[in-house]
């Protein structure tokens, strides 16, 4: 009946038989039957079932317990325990899962039920979730739920039951133990976990056991190996030992009669017995044989063991010598090759009585096994013994290295390596020995042993005996015997002698290519003959006592180059220390390494301080803080300084600079400084030095210099604008003034009012001439006086200066006179207006001081060559003189010879003091010559330079002799000496045979007796009979045809008003003083040439001299005038201005028109404007004197309001005659036609 | 500026007495009416570059003008002159129109002193 009783079996299925149903039915039945009895049974039951699992478990264990004991291999333990499973799960699927950590798959070395199971990648399956976990595993139903909820694939055939334990080994999940059933669900219990559970441990357990008894084994072989090996070969160092110890236990454990190691010869081909044990053993010791002969070497050539047992029917067999022929020997042999690294190193073989049993597989197997540990251990052992000398030898050679470079004293370098390389090798005597200077001896320098005193004072030469030779060779050689060697030459006192030969080594040391030492050490040969080995261990000591060598040369070589540098470095040092500048010097690091007295009282920072310091502490007592400054930059690459600092000014390698710098203890001060790199020979810079001056005081000087300097500038341009203002403001009025008074005495006036007029008139002139005095004083301080360079003809300058003073002179009867000497050049380079200037101050005092006499200018010359010439001027006066001790005082500006005499004449007394700096300022000087007696006068001199110029042309007319005067005979009668000699002089010149006599009644008394002349120039007062009278009383002697007669005269007796009839009547010519020649010559030549001379002679008035002269233009000829003026207003003016002259003025507006009037009619004068449109003034007057020559072309003066430097040279360059300026004055005006009209005249004779 | 000024009186008499009344009143409307042409012509040149030109009327107005002691015009016409010397046309328009205004206060200025006369 279901639902009402149920028993259920969770364990396992089949639990219940038909007769527990049979049972249960009945007791179902029988509810009543008591509960208890239901209950009892049940309990029975459970107890019974557990006792029944509880003993299948322990079946199960049992077995497996058994067969892990019985069994040490894994596999078969793995299967065994996947059988187990199988069978007591009664499972479809059965499996055991290893885990393989180095790849990460899961193997399973044993799978049932599932064919697909042999390898998955961790990660897959239920598997791997256990092997994560740690956790065993039991699934019952709805499987697939659970594996999607543990996030798990599917691998292998689909479960329905599930259960799984993990197998534990060293405390991690090495494995899986799995049982499954695809059919049913709820296939397994809690009791069937614990037993695979159990059974995992199990075989956790088993798999630890077998790895570590695997482990163990392995180990155990490898040490037992190792340690046969390592104990033989640690016993000895050599291999013959060794291999012997190997054939011993050979031969034991073979049980063979004879066994030798045959190894392969270092030619590759020879195979050599070197070990052998035996009945033979003696004689197979020597035996040796190629590969390829006898038995034994076809064995090392096939590398194949090989067993013959008969080998006297072996045709490769061989007998060795001194044991018995084969046949009667009756042996077999056995040979295994030793290979190492597969390489043939040699053979083992045996021998054996064949009475003693044939050779079999299994020996040859075991011959094998101990050929190749033969192998193994003859390569350690040669391997070992290699190692163990390489290492002796190289701490041998870092030894001696060590002591070398730590050693730098030779002697204790080459005692120490002679002794370690005696000790080393074994030596009987060990020499070392260096070459002398000579490069050829070696002496013994260190000997050591049994005959050291013997070779203490050897030397050998290069090239003789063993060792000489060695020397020059430069080879390292081993000598076996000595005596046998040919080269050998004995060392008295050694051992040859005893017939004990001595076995030789020696090595050269070599240095730089050269042999500078011999190391050979000696051994009896009996102690072993010096091996190549041993050689090369020598030769690698000897490089290292020759390096060390070096380095002791070196070091002794520097040592003195070192102190030689000390001493250098201190000579150097004082002398910085006792610069007068402050001076530091650094090194390239930019430590400082010298500070010296000077910087350390201009920092206060004292040199202890200050040495050593680096990161740019010296700039700290200058500006505060650590900052580059010059010395720096001479370090710096110059690219780089010449971008970062221009104003740094190089010169070479040498900087110099100038700072400012605020943080000295003395308060800022300028620096002046100036570094230069310091080089080593090889011109590398190896650190800078920089002189640092105080230019402080210098600065400051020069500041208040340069203040000063601007103060006086400002004060002289001040002082010259005030002189411009001056010229202009004072100028103005005065020439309104003086215009004005001239243009007033041009009208008609009362003899009073002209009077009054005279005087404004004539007083204006004084006053403009003080006020030019004045302004002209002030440019010569000013330095702005320019003097001109123009050529001119120096006698009109003197005669024009002296025209001046004409009327003056005459009206103070004083006799006016010049002469200049014949070397003087007629016309020179020069300002003729200036040098005018000196001679008229001059003549001005003159006359002005002399009230009876002469005033007399000479003119000397002195060629100074190349044309240049100094050029003498003198006036010399007969008037008060000067006192000498007031001479000096003449030249001081605003200064006369007395106070007094200034109120007397007048004057400003800039007059001297202006002439002489204008003669200074021509290159020469002026002073004074005077006895300070009234009466002797005083005389005046200056000198110029000035180079001599053409003479104009126009002038050059009466220069050199004249062909129509030569020859001609002339009477001079004149008591002033000067003015005969001037007349003589002059008149020679042009080849006039004169003669003079200052007495009148001497000359009548040569007229009388005869003396032929055709022509008297008599002078007008003289002493004992005037001109007229001494003309008289000649004409009465002889008539005017054959003697012409001139008056000589002070007065100008050319105008008509001033002669008297009856001199008219006498004379047939006049002469006005001074005697100009240009007159004297006109007159001269009028007269020869029957011309009438009475007007051309005199020279004309000098309208500049008499201020009346325009007011009566009428007289003179009417100048034809050309006003070209562009400008309306000027125009105008001008014309008004010359029509109030008495001129009649033609205008043109251009220059073009100014060509066409010209070309239509002549003008003597023309007016240019030189600013005016379509032909300015000057290109018209380039294009006037380019048509029309000199004296055919007009006069041309310019007229200009251009008060710009340089105008007026640009005039007169272009041909232009004067200058006038605008705006228009009437004074300068005139005066500048009253110069055109000089010269017209002049030039019209 | 000062009438005064306008006109330097020493220069202005200086060339009266020179002249005369008369002939400086006639003087006077000569340069009234030749300057304002310059001028015009002073411009025109400014305007079409022509730097020599320029100079040469800047030069004339300043010759006229110092005649009278108009010697501030006159400055300031040298002032032209020197620009149009040295090609600098462009300073010069700056001061073309100063030029024109100042040239108007010396014809005031010099017709007071021709009504004086």
């Amino acid at each position: 009946v279901k639902g009402s009783i149920s028993l259920q079996n969770v364990d396992r299925e089949y639990a219940f038989t038909d007769a527990d149903l049979r049972l249960l039915t009945t007791l179902a039945n029988s509810m009543s039957v008591a509960l208890e009895s239901a209950r009892l049974f049940q309990e029975t039951r459970r107890l019974l079932a557990e006792t029944e699992q509880r003993n299948a478990e322990l079946g199960t264990i049992n077995t497996i317990s058994q067969a892990i004991a019985a069994e040490l291999e894994l596999n078969a333990l793995i299967a065994l325990i996947g059988e187990q499973m199988r069978r007591t799960f009664k499972a479809d699927i059965a499996y055991v899962a290893l885990h393989d950590r180095q790849t990460d798959l899961i193997h399973f070395p044993y799978a049932y039920g599932d064919e697909a199971l042999t390898t998955i990648s961790f990660g897959e399956g239920l598997t791997s979730r256990i092997l994560r976990s740690g956790e065993p595993l039991l699934i019952n139903r709805d499987i697939e739920a659970r594996r999607a909820e543990l996030g798990a694939t599917l691998v292998g055939a689909p479960a329905r039951s599930y259960v799984g334990v993990p197998i534990q080994s060293g405390g991690q999940a090495i494995g899986v133990l799995s049982v499954q059933s695809t059919r049913e669900e709820g296939r397994f219990g809690e009791g069937d976990l614990r037993l695979l559970g159990t059974m995992a441990a199990s075989v956790g357990a088993a798999i630890q056991n077998a790895r570590l008894y695997q482990e163990t084994q392995r180990r155990a072989e490898e040490m037992a190996s190792l340690a046969e090996i390592g104990s033989d070969i640690a016993a000895t160092h050599e291999l013959e030992p060794v291999l012997e110890r190997l054939a011993d236990r050979a031969r034991g454990l073979l049980r063979v009669r004879d066994i030798a190691f045959y190894l392969l010869q270092p030619d590759g081909r020879t195979l050599r017995a070197e070990v052998a044990l035996g009945t033979y053993a003696a004689e197979m010791k020597a035996d040796s044989f190629p590969i390829g002969s006898r038995i034994a070497g076809h064995i090392a050539v096939s590398g194949e063991a090989e067993i013959v047992n008969y080998p006297e029917r072996d045709r490769r067999a061989v007998v060795i010598r001194g044991t018995p022929g084969l046949d009667e020997q009756q042996e077999a042999l056995m040979a295994a090759p030793l290979v190492s690294r597969g390489r043939l190193i040699g053979l083992m073989m045996v021998w054996r009585d064949r009475a003693q049993g044939l050779f079999g597989q299994s020996e040859l197997d075991f011959l094998v096994s101990l050929a190749r540990q033969a192998a193994i251990a003859i390569e350690s052992a040669r391997l070992y013994m290699e190692t163990e000398r390489r290492a002796n030898q190289m701490a041998a050679v870092a030894e001696v290295g060590r002591e070398a470079t730590a050693q730098l004293d030779l002697t204790a370098v080459l005692e120490g390596v002679a002794q370690r390389v005696h000790r080393l090798f074994s030596a009987q005597d060990t020499v070392l020995r260096l070459a002398e200077p000579d490069g050829r001896t070696y002496r013994t320098t260190v000997a050591l042993g049994k005959y050291a005193s013997q070779f203490k004072d050897d030397t050998i030469v290069a090239g003789q005996g063993i060792t000489g030779s060695i020397a020059q060779s430069g080879v390292a050689e081993v000598i076996a015997d000595v005596t046998r060697d040919p080269r050998g030459v004995h060392v008295p006192g050694t051992p040859v002698e005893e017939g004990e030969p001595d076995t030789l080594m020696c090595a050269p040391l070599i240095a730089g290519g050269r042999t500078i030492g011999l190391l050979s050490l000696y051994r009896p040969k009996a102690e072993g003959v010096f091996t190549p080995v041993d050689l090369d261990f020598l030769v690698a000591l000897a490089r290292q006592v020759a390096t060390a060598i070096e380095n002791a040369r070196l070091y002794a070589e520097s040592e003195s180059q070192r102190a030689a540098l000390r001493e250098s470095q201190r000579l150097m040092s004082d002398i910085i220390e006792f610069l007068p500048d402050a001076a530091l010097v650094i090194d390239q690091e930019g430590k400082v390494i010298a500070w010296n007295r000077a910087i350390e009282q201009m920092t206060g920072v004292p040199a202890a301080e200050m040495l050593g310091q680096g990161d740019h502490a010296y700039a700290i007592p200058f500006y505060g803080e650590r900052r580059p400054i010059l010395i720096d930059l001479v370090l710096m690459p110059q690219e780089e300084m010449e971008q970062r600092y221009a104003q740094i000014v190089r010169q070479g390698s040498t900087l110099n600079g100038e700072s400012y710098v605020s943080a000295l203890p003395r308060g800022p001060a300028y620096l002046m400084a100036t570094a230069s790199a310091l080089h080593d020979s090889e011109g590398r810079a190896v650190g800078a030095i920089e002189l640092i001056r105080d230019i402080t005081e210098r600065k400051r000087a020069e500041e208040e210099l340069r203040q000063a300097k601007a103060a006086a500038d400002s004060a002289n341009e001040a002082k010259s604008a005030f002189l411009a203002m001056m010229s202009h403001e004072i100028r103005t009025p005065m020439n309104a003034i003086i215009g004005m008074s001239g243009l007033l005495l041009g009208t008609p006036l009362r003899d009073q009012q002209h009077d009054f007029a005279e005087t404004i008139r004539s007083s204006g002139d004084a006053l403009l001439t003080i006020i030019n005095d004045i302004l002209d004083f002030s440019k010569i301080e000013a330095s702005r006086l320019e003097l001109e360079e123009q050529p001119f003809d120096l006698r009109e300058c003197i005669e024009s200066a002296l025209d001046l003073f004409r009327l003056r002179a005459a009206e103070k009867g004083l006799d006016l006179a010049y002469q200049i000497e014949p070397e003087v050049p007629a016309a020179i380079m020069g300002d003729i207006t200036r040098l005018r200037q000196i001679v008229v101050n001059l003549l001005s005092n003159a006359v002005k001081f002399t009230e009876q006499g002469e005033v007399v200018v000479s003119i000397s010359a002195r060629a100074l060559g190349g044309g240049a010439h100094e050029l003498h001027f003198a006036v010399r006066d007969t008037g008060i003189g000067i006192p000498p001790d007031r001479i000096e005082r003449l030249f001081q500006a605003f200064t006369q010879g007395d106070a007094s005499t200034s109120r007397r004449y007048g004057g400003t007394g800039l007059g001297l003091a202006i002439s002489k700096r204008l003669s200074e300022l021509m290159g020469g000087r002026m002073w004074a010559e005077s006895t300070g007696v009234p009466g002797q006068g005083s005389s005046f001199h200056f000198t110029i330079r000035a180079q001599a110029a053409a003479v104009p042309e126009s002038r050059a007319r009466w220069s050199g002799e004249q062909p129509i005067l030569r020859g001609k005979r002339l009477l001079i009668v004149d008591d002033n000496a000067t003015n005969r000699r001037i007349l003589a002089l002059q008149t020679r010149a042009w080849g006039i045979l004169a003669r003079d006599t200052a007495s009148p009644h001497e000359a009548l008394e040569w007229v009388r007796r005869g003396d032929p002349f055709d022509l008297a120039i008599l002078d007008m007062h003289m002493p004992e009979m005037d001109g007229p009278t001494l003309a008289t009383e000649i004409r009465q002697l002889r008539p005017a045809e054959a003697l012409p007669l001139v008056l000589f005269s002070s007065l100008d007796l050319s105008s008509r008003g001033e002669r008297s009839a009856s001199d008219a009547a006498l004379f047939a010519a006049y002469l006005a003083k001074p005697l100009k020649p240009s007159a004297l010559f006109d007159a001269l030549l009028g007269l020869f040439t029957g011309e009438a001379a009475r007007t051309a002679a005199g020279p004309a008035p000098a309208p500049a001299a008499e201020g009346a002269a325009a007011a009566q233009p009428g007289v003179l000829r009417p100048l034809r005038i050309l006003l070209a003026e562009d400008n309306a207003v000027n125009q105008k003016l001008a014309v008004h201005l010359l029509t109030q002259m008495g001129y009649r003025p033609d205008v043109a507006a251009n220059g073009v028109e100014v060509l066409r009037s010209l070309e239509r009619q002549p003008y003597d004068v023309v007016l240019m404007d030189v600013q005016m449109p379509e032909m300015d003034g000057l290109e018209a007057t380039r294009q006037i004197c380019a048509r029309w020559a000199r004296g055919q072309r007009p006069y041309i003066i310019a007229m200009t309001a251009n008060a710009m430097q340089g105008d007026r040279e640009r005039c007169l360059e272009a041909g232009m005659e004067d200058y006038v300026s605008k705006p228009i004055r009437v004074d300068e005006l005139r005066n500048a036609l009253a110069q055109a009209r000089a010269l017209d005249q002049r030039s019209e004779p | 500026m000062n009438p005064e000024a306008i006109i330097e009186m020493a220069v202005f008499s200086e060339l009266r007495a020179a002249t005369g009344d008369e002939f400086l009143g006639e003087l006077i409307d000569t340069y009234c009416q030749e300057t304002p042409q310059l001028i015009g012509e002073l411009q025109t040149a400014l305007a079409r570059g022509d730097a020599a030109t320029f100079r040469r009327q800047a030069h004339s107005i300043k010759s006229s003008s110092a005649t009278f002691g108009a010697t501030a015009f006159a400055a300031l016409a040298r002032e032209l002159e020197m620009l149009g010397r040295d090609g600098n046309l462009s300073q010069a328009e700056g001061q073309v129109g100063q030029f024109v205004a100042d040239y108007a206060l010396v014809e005031r200025r010099l017709r007071e002193l021709q009504r004086a006369a």
